[in-house]
């Protein structure tokens, strides 16, 4: 199971992780283990990759908030210790969205990311026990409001 | 067309998924992130390196956890026993 879906794992862990190549692989240990211990509650009512897009997402939350307590990630930036993935070009206007994917209230900001990895509103309801309706809501709400905040952020 | 506006950006980041499954250098990820543990030597939990290099070579999926006293508990998904893995890994270390 982890063989066939390291690379969401690795997509998730690098998203929450806005592409800093150190934390990414810190977070891809996390979500693993975390995904051993919880192996015992997938019942495969859910598909496998749902599951496991779940339990990533969980521990990259649990994750953030246990860095909170610690100086930020732009603090680290601010000297000079970011890494950016390698390979992966990242322009100035990419990184502004997955800021501010990033800023988005928790369970919004899953919810966003799930959409645009592809899954559908009924799997993205599984995952957050919303019904589809309130998901197709929510992410027509989140994506206005994310178009509003970039075009801002654009023009200052 | 705006090639930086918000509606080419949505669509990239719609494609990552599909990038990374193409970029990632899934093969040596489990490998390298445990030979990064035994450079750093101070992860809060380390992949014991010759126990992933035999997940690798075995396809068994193997944790290597380091408790409080430094013991070394090792998790296997199944199928194999903790003995087995430690006897391959030792083959690979010897062979490295």
């Amino acid at each position: 199971m982890l063989l066939r879906n390291k690379a969401l794992i690795w997509h998730i862990c690098s998203d929450y992780s806005l592409g800093k190549a150190w934390k990414v692989e810190d977070c891809m240990q996390e979500v693993i283990v975390s995904l051993w211990r919880y192996f015992d509650t997938f019942e495969g009512r859910s598909s496998e990759r749902t599951w496991i897009y779940r339990v990533a997402t969980n521990t990259m939350l649990m994750l953030r908030r246990k860095d909170s307590r610690y100086p930020t990630t732009e603090q680290i930036e601010a000297h000079g210790e970011l890494n950016n993935m390698s390979g992966e070009a990242i322009d100035d206007n990419c990184q502004l969205l997955r800021q501010l994917i990033s800023g988005l209230p928790e369970e919004n900001g899953m919810i966003i990311r799930a959409h645009l990895d592809g899954f559908s509103y009924k799997e993205i309801a599984e995952m957050t026990d919303l019904t589809e309706g309130a998901v197709a809501m929510r992410i027509a709400r989140t994506k206005q409001q994310l178009k509003e905040l970039f075009e801002k952020e654009i023009q200052k | 067309m705006n090639t930086n506006g918000f509606d080419i950006q949505w669509q990239k980041r719609e494609n990552a998924l599909n990038e990374a499954q193409n970029s990632v250098p899934c093969d040596d990820v489990i490998l390298s992130m445990a030979k990064k543990a035994q450079r750093q030597g101070k992860a809060k939990r380390l992949w014991v390196p010759y126990a992933a290099a035999a997940c690798l070579l075995s396809g068994v999926i193997v944790y290597g956890l380091t408790l409080p006293n430094n013991e070394v508990k090792f998790l296997c998904n199944s199928g194999c026993s903790a003995q087995d893995v430690i006897i391959s890994a030792n083959k690979i270390v010897n062979q490295e």
